[in-house]
């Protein structure tokens, strides 16, 4: 168990797909105690992929509970293979992250999404999430397909003055 | 001392491809850095700020640097050494719209509010859209809002120089969070 180095871009590990988890293993016990170590190490962190840490598994640990403006939220969640299969809405948010630091970005999010993962004992859920967390689910699972928020960034000029086309 | 020296390079040009690449070409040949940027297109216009750095070079050196282009692409460029820069302010971010049928003094009366405040204005976008029979005035502000000054009315003073002016606004906070 052990605080672990977040990586930073350029990484190039930050932008490999990660791997489905098969079976929960030592390996696999021990990369979840290690996001939870580096999570909570990190102070203001409220999630964390196991991409971050050069651990190349779908693998998310994250706590939208930790944000104290977070109302509606499923405590400290440990997700292998999370897959977002349904999303609601829109919500926009201005991000940053522990792997892009002094950097932050607007990006578009569902406001309402539906995850299905296995949690630490492998078994199948599905929960949903709405707004702040909703959001930082998202953010995670991107991490495990090599995106980052970087990716989604809207440009605020574009965004508030583009002029819609009309056939 | 640092002999790293900070420039601002501006233009403003009929917009045509090509603009961007002539510029930084000179930037990259000279090996300039490009500290901070931004253009948009105003009314047919390209307009450019670049603020840029590189040791041991001064106003007059880099104004040289752009003579050719000026004159092939028929640019004015404008070069001026920044100074100490003013203080990152501190606080609450949000934005504020304020839009309505086009009258004079939106920006000006909502501008002002804010300097009496202290409030300190970090992007300024205005744009006049609608048809020409009816232009709609809109404008769209980032401020930050000093932790002091959260709860002590602003927004409200806002709404009402809006009401005042026969415009609409809108004002939300954007919430910033490092994952």
């Amino acid at each position: 168990m052990a605080v672990r180095e977040v990586l930073v871009y350029p990484d190039p590990r930050l932008k490999e797909m990660a791997e489905d988890v098969t079976e929960i293993d030592d390996y696999v016990r021990k990369v979840i105690a290690d996001l939870t170590d580096t999570m909570e190490a990190s102070g203001h962190s409220t999630g964390i992929a196991a991409t971050q840490i050069g651990e190349n598994i779908r693998v998310v640990v994250a706590d939208a509970s930790k944000n104290a403006k977070c109302e509606n939220h499923h405590g400290r969640l440990v997700l292998i293979n999370p897959e977002i299969i349904k999303w609601e809405g829109m919500i926009s948010f201005r991000e940053g992250c522990m792997s892009v630091p002094d950097y932050t970005g607007n990006v578009n999010r569902a406001k309402k999404i539906l995850l299905r993962y296995h949690d630490e004992n492998f078994e199948q859920k599905v929960i949903e999430a709405e707004d702040f967390e909703a959001v930082l689910l998202q953010h995670e699972t991107d991490h495990l397909e090599g995106t980052l928020f970087l990716d989604r960034v809207i440009s605020k000029r574009t965004d508030l003055f583009r002029r819609k086309k009309f056939k | 001392m640092t002999n790293k020296n900070l420039f601002a390079v501006t233009l403003i040009a009929a917009d045509r491809p090509g603009i961007v690449a002539a510029v930084s070409k000179i930037f990259f040949e000279n090996s300039f850095n490009i500290e901070d940027s931004s253009s948009t297109l105003l009314q047919g216009f390209f307009s450019a700020i670049f603020i840029v750095s590189k040791e041991g070079v001064d106003t007059d050196d880099v104004k040289k640097m752009f003579m050719p282009l000026e004159k092939t692409m028929n640019i004015d460029i404008h070069v001026q050494e920044m100074s100490e820069a003013g203080v990152r302010p501190v606080g609450e971010h949000f934005i504020i719209s304020v839009y309505g049928s086009d009258k004079p003094g939106i920006v000006n009366k909502v501008a002002e509010y804010l300097a009496n405040k202290e409030i300190n204005i970090l992007d300024l976008q205005t744009k006049v859209a609608g048809s020409e029979k009816s232009p709609i005035y809109l404008m769209v502000l980032e401020v930050v809002i000093d932790p002091k000054m959260m709860g002590t009315g602003w927004d409200d003073d806002l709404k009402k120089i809006s009401r005042d002016m026969g415009t609409d606004v809108n004002i939300r906070q954007i919430e910033t969070y490092e994952f």
